[in-house]
C-alpha cells in the first residue's frame, strides 16, 4: 500500500520535471545556441511479490541535451568557408567600385591627358593650350595618387579588422579554456549534474570562433583542445596559447599574426591563419589588394617614365633640351626587421616594358657580391647568385644606397609600388619640350620653330603603343585588364560566397532543426505532462481513499 | 522531418530580405536607366566598355584634330584660290609687256600694276591663322612665309603634320616655298626694276620679259598643284569624317548596348519581385499565426 504511494510520487516528480524542462524549453526558444532537452526515465526496478514481481514507479535519470557533434562540425566548417569569402567579398566592393571608371577617373584621365597632347600638336605653341596639357598631366597624377591613397586606406582597414579578430580569438580561446573547467568542476563536484547549459555555451563559442578561422576541435576527457589555421594549437585544456599582432617583418604597414609556444621563440603563423574572416583577409591582401595596388603603380609609372624619356629628348620653347614633366616617388625597398647588417636598397627603373605587378625578395646568399632575386607572384627565383650589378633584367638595377648588407639580410622590393609618396607635375607650360632636337645641342640655345610639334607626336605614339608586360600591352589594355581580372575575381567571391552563404544555412538549420525548439512540440508536451501530473495525482488520491477504507474497517 | 521554430521565421526573413535586395538592385535600374555597372557585375562587359569608351574619347580627338586641319586648309584655300585671282590678272599684264609697240610709259603703267600685284601675292603667302601664326611658313609658325623686301622664303622644308585619324599623320602639305616656283617673287621685282627703268635697253626688257614669263608659266603649275595638295588633303579628311562618325556610332552602340537597360525586361522583374515580396508577406504573417498555443487556455 506504501508502494502505491511512492509510485504515484514518482509519477508526479517525473511529470513535473517534464513540465520544467519544457517550460526551460520555451523560455530559451530564442537563445543562440540553446540545445533543447528531453527528460530521460527509466522505470525503477521492480520488487518481488510472491511469485510475481512489480514496478516501483520511475526515475528521472537525466535531463539531455539534444546535440549532434556531426552536425555541429558540418555547421561550423561551412561558417568558416562562408566567413571566409563572405569576407573577401565585402573587401573586393572597394577596390570594385575604386575601378569603375565613373568613379576614379583612371582610365578619363589617361585618355584626356593623351587628348590634350593632341590639341596641343595642332598647336603646339599656343599658351592655353600648352596650360591644359600641365593641368591633365597634374589630373593624372592626382587620380593615380588617389586611387593608391584609397587603395592603402583599405590596408589600414584590414590591419584594424586583423586586431580585431585577433582580439575576439583571442577572448573565445580563454572562454572556451574557463568553460573546459567549469564543466570539469561541475562534473565532479556535484556527481555530474546537468551542464547542458555550460556545454551550449562552450559550443556556441566554437560556432562564433569558427567564423573568424578554420578550426580543429579535439575532445579529451571532456576538454575541448582547440587548434586553429594549419595546426597552430589555440586551446589546450585549461591553457590557452595567446595570439598577438605584429608588423610584418618587412612592410610596417602590416600587421601580421604571431604566437609563442611553450619556452619557444615567437612564430609569426600569418601564412597558415587560413579560413575565416582572419584567414580571408590574409588572403585578400595577400592576393588582391597587392597586386591591384602594384598595377595601378605599374601603369603610372610606365606613362610618367615614357613621357620623361620623350620630354627630355627633345626641346623646350628656349632651346634648352627637356627635363621631366613628372616626379617620380622612389621604388620602395624595405630591408628585413631580421637583418643583421645595416645595408639598404636603392631600386632604379631601368625598362617599364619589363616590369611586372609583382614583388620581388632579394637576398644576400654568399659573402662575396652574391644575391637572388625571387618573384613573388610565383616565387621563381630569377636571379641566383648573382652580382647586385647584373640583376637587371626585371625592369630595374639595385645598389646598394648605404651601410654594410651581411649575409642572409633580406630586402623585399616593390619596384611599381611608392607607399605614401606620391606623383606631382612641377613642370610648368615653358617645360614641355614640344620640338626635336637636333643631333647635337646648341649652344648657346637656339629656340625652335614654334611649329615644330615633332616631339608631341613621339609622345603620342606611346598612347597606343604595346609599352607595358614586354611588349603586350598599352597603358589603357594594363588598365582594362586589371578591370577584368578585379571584376571576375569579384563575380567569383560573390557568387562563391552566396552559395557558401547557403551551406551555411542549410547547415545551420538542419543542426537547429535537430537541436532548436519547435513550440508546437513543446506545447504537445506540456498538456502531455500536464495530463501525467494529473493522472499520478489521481493515483495518489485514489490510494489515499483505499487507505481510508482499510482505516474505516479497522475502526 | 521535425523543423524547429527559428528555422521558419528565419526562413521567412531571409527570404524576404532577398526579395527586398532584388527590388532595391531593379528599382535602381529602372530610376537611371543604366545597369549597375561595376567590374563585378559584368568583368568582361566592364573591359569592353573601357576599351569603348577610349576608341569613342580617340575618335573624337582625330575628329577635333581633322576640324583643325581642315580650319588650315580652309584658310590655305582662300589665299590660294586669291593667289590664282592675282596670277589670272598677272597673265595679262605678261600678254600686255609682249605687245611690241609699248613704249617706257606704257611700261612704266604696267611695272606699276605688277608691284600692287606682287604685294598681294607677299601678303596672300604670309596668311595667318586665328592665333597669329604664318600657316606657309612650314614649322616656323613665327616668321613671315616671304620677306617682304628680299622676297625670300623665312620658313623651313618642314609640313607640320597631326595625327587625323589611327594611322593617318596630315598636314597642310603647301609652304609658301613650294606654292612658288623658285624665285618667282624675286623675279618679279627683278622685271619690275628693269620695266620701270627708263634706261633699260631693249634687251634687258625683252631679258626681263621672259624671264617673268618663264617663272609666271612655272609657278602657274606650282599654285595649281598646291590647290590640288590641299584638295586631295580636304577629300581624305572628309572621307575620314564619315568612317569616323560611323565608328563613332558603332562604339555608342556597343556602349549603350553594355550600360543601358532594358526597360521591359526591369519593369516587368520590378511586378513579378513586388508580388512575390507580397506574397511571401502574407504567407508568414498567416503561418506565424499558427500555433497551438491559441488553443490552450
Amino acid at each position: 500500500m506504501a508502494d502505491i504511494l511512492s509510485i504515484a510520487q514518482s509519477g508526479l516528480h517525473a511529470a513535473q520535471a517534464g513540465i520544467n524542462t519544457t517550460g526551460q524549453n520555451i523560455a530559451n526558444v530564442s537563445t543562440p545556441g540553446y540545445s533543447r532537452q528531453v527528460v530521460e526515465q527509466q522505470p525503477s526496478p521492480s520488487v518481488q511479490y510472491g511469485l510475481t514481481s512489480v514496478g516501483q514507479g520511475t526515475n528521472v535519470t537525466g535531463i539531455n541535451r539534444i546535440y549532434s557533434e556531426f552536425l555541429a562540425l558540418q555547421a561550423n566548417t561551412a561558417r568558416t568557408t562562408s566567413s571566409q569569402l563572405a569576407t573577401q567579398s565585402a573587401q573586393m566592393q572597394p577596390i570594385n567600385n575604386l575601378l569603375t571608371d565613373s568613379s576614379s577617373g583612371l582610365s578619363t584621365a589617361v585618355l584626356d591627358f593623351f587628348n590634350k597632347l593632341q590639341s596641343l600638336s595642332s598647336k603646339p605653341s599656343d599658351t592655353a593650350t600648352r596650360q591644359t596639357v600641365i593641368s591633365a598631366s597634374q589630373n593624372l597624377a592626382a587620380r593615380f595618387n588617389d586611387a593608391q591613397k584609397q587603395l592603402t586606406s583599405i590596408n589600414g582597414g584590414l590591419n584594424i579588422q586583423i586586431k580585431d579578430s585577433v582580439t575576439r580569438i583571442n577572448e573565445a580561446a580563454s572562454q572556451i579554456a574557463s568553460l573546459n573547467q567549469q564543466i570539469a568542476v561541475s562534473q565532479t563536484s556535484r556527481g555530474g549534474s546537468n551542464v547542458n547549459g555550460l556545454l551550449d555555451q562552450r559550443d556556441q563559442v566554437v560556432a562564433n570562433l569558427s567564423k573568424q578561422i578554420k578550426l580543429t576541435v579535439n575532445e579529451q576527457d571532456g576538454n575541448y583542445n582547440v587548434m586553429i589555421g594549419n595546426g597552430v594549437p589555440l586551446v589546450l585544456a585549461f591553457s590557452t596559447y595567446k595570439l598577438e599582432t605584429v608588423a610584418s617583418k618587412n612592410d610596417p604597414t602590416r600587421l601580421n599574426v604571431s604566437y609563442t609556444p611553450n619556452g619557444g621563440a615567437e612564430v609569426d603563423v600569418s601564412d597558415v591563419l587560413l579560413g575565416g574572416s582572419l584567414g580571408g583577409i590574409f588572403d585578400f591582401r595577400k592576393n588582391i589588394l597587392n597586386p591591384t595596388q602594384n598595377t595601378i603603380g605599374q601603369i603610372i609609372l610606365a606613362i610618367t617614365t615614357d613621357i620623361n624619356t620623350v620630354n627630355k629628348n627633345g626641346l623646350k620653347p628656349n632651346g634648352q633640351q627637356g627635363t621631366d614633366i613628372f616626379t617620380q616617388p622612389a621604388s620602395l625597398a624595405t630591408p628585413y626587421t631580421t637583418n643583421t647588417g645595416t645595408g639598404g636598397i636603392s631600386i632604379a627603373i631601368t625598362n617599364t616594358n619589363l616590369l611586372t605587378n609583382s614583388d620581388y625578395i632579394l637576398e644576400k646568399t654568399g659573402a662575396g657580391d652574391s644575391y637572388k632575386l625571387t618573384r613573388v607572384s610565383d616565387g621563381v627565383d630569377v636571379y641566383s647568385n648573382s652580382a647586385l650589378a647584373t640583376i637587371t633584367n626585371a625592369g630595374f638595377s639595385l645598389s646598394i644606397s648605404t651601410g654594410g648588407v651581411s649575409t642572409g639580410d633580406q630586402f623585399l622590393l616593390r619596384p611599381t609600388y611608392s607607399g605614401a609618396s606620391s606623383y606631382s607635375v612641377t613642370a610648368t607650360i615653358n617645360d614641355i619640350a614640344t620640338a626635336a632636337a637636333g643631333a647635337t645641342q646648341a649652344s648657346p640655345a637656339v629656340s625652335p620653330a614654334p611649329g615644330d610639334n615633332s616631339n608631341v607626336l613621339a609622345m603620342l605614339s606611346k598612347q597606343t603603343a604595346l609599352v607595358m608586360n614586354n611588349g603586350l600591352s598599352s597603358y589603357q589594355d594594363t588598365l582594362g585588364g586589371l578591370i577584368s581580372t578585379v571584376g571576375n575575381k569579384s563575380a567569383e567571391l560573390k557568387a562563391t560566397s552566396a552559395y557558401a552563404e547557403q551551406w551555411q544555412q542549410s547547415s545551420s538549420i538542419a543542426m537547429e532543426n535537430y537541436s532548436g525548439i519547435n513550440l508546437e512540440e513543446e506545447a504537445a508536451n506540456l498538456l502531455r505532462y500536464q495530463q501525467a501530473y494529473q493522472a499520478s495525482g489521481t493515483v495518489l488520491q485514489m490510494a489515499r481513499q483505499m487507505f481510508d477504507s482499510i482505516l474505516g474497517i479497522m475502526r | 522531418m521535425r523543423i524547429s521554430t527559428n528555422t521558419i521565421y528565419q526562413l521567412s526573413t531571409s527570404q524576404m530580405t532577398a526579395l527586398q535586395e532584388k527590388i532595391s538592385q531593379t528599382s535602381q535600374q529602372a530610376s537611371t536607366g543604366k545597369k549597375v555597372m561595376t567590374p563585378q557585375d559584368d568583368p568582361v562587359g566592364s573591359a569592353k566598355l573601357l576599351e569603348a569608351k577610349q576608341a569613342i574619347s580617340i575618335n573624337d580627338q582625330y575628329a577635333v584634330n581633322r576640324n583643325a586641319l581642315k580650319y588650315t586648309i580652309g584658310i590655305a584655300n582662300v589665299a590660294l584660290n586669291g593667289v590664282q585671282d592675282v596670277m589670272q590678272s598677272m597673265n595679262q599684264q605678261i600678254v600686255n609687256l609682249g605687245n611690241g609697240t609699248l613704249n617706257s610709259s606704257n611700261r612704266q603703267s604696267i611695272a606699276l600694276t605688277l608691284q600692287s600685284q606682287l604685294d598681294h601675292l607677299v601678303s596672300l603667302s604670309n596668311t595667318k591663322d586665328a592665333a597669329g601664326h604664318y600657316i606657309f611658313s612650314g614649322y616656323k609658325s613665327d616668321t613671315a612665309s616671304i620677306n617682304a623686301s628680299t622676297y625670300a622664303y623665312g620658313g623651313d622644308a618642314n609640313n607640320a603634320v597631326i595625327q587625323v585619324d589611327s594611322s593617318t599623320q596630315l598636314g597642310l602639305g603647301v609652304s609658301a616655298n613650294t606654292m612658288f616656283s623658285s624665285g618667282f617673287l624675286a623675279q618679279i621685282k627683278t622685271s619690275i626694276t628693269a620695266l620701270s627703268n627708263a634706261s633699260s635697253t631693249d634687251a634687258q626688257i625683252a631679258t626681263a620679259i621672259s624671264d617673268l614669263s618663264t617663272k609666271f608659266n612655272a609657278s602657274q603649275i606650282t599654285v595649281n598643284a598646291a590647290q590640288v595638295t590641299l584638295g586631295t588633303t580636304e577629300n581624305r579628311l572628309t572621307s575620314m569624317d564619315s568612317i569616323g562618325d560611323e565608328r563613332a556610332l558603332a562604339y555608342k552602340d556597343m556602349v549603350s548596348s553594355l550600360e543601358d537597360v532594358d526597360y521591359n525586361k526591369v519593369l516587368s522583374d520590378l511586378a513579378r519581385q513586388q508580388l512575390q515580396l507580397q506574397v511571401a508577406q502574407k504567407t508568414f504573417t498567416q503561418i506565424s499565426n499558427l500555433s497551438i498555443f491559441n488553443y490552450i487556455k
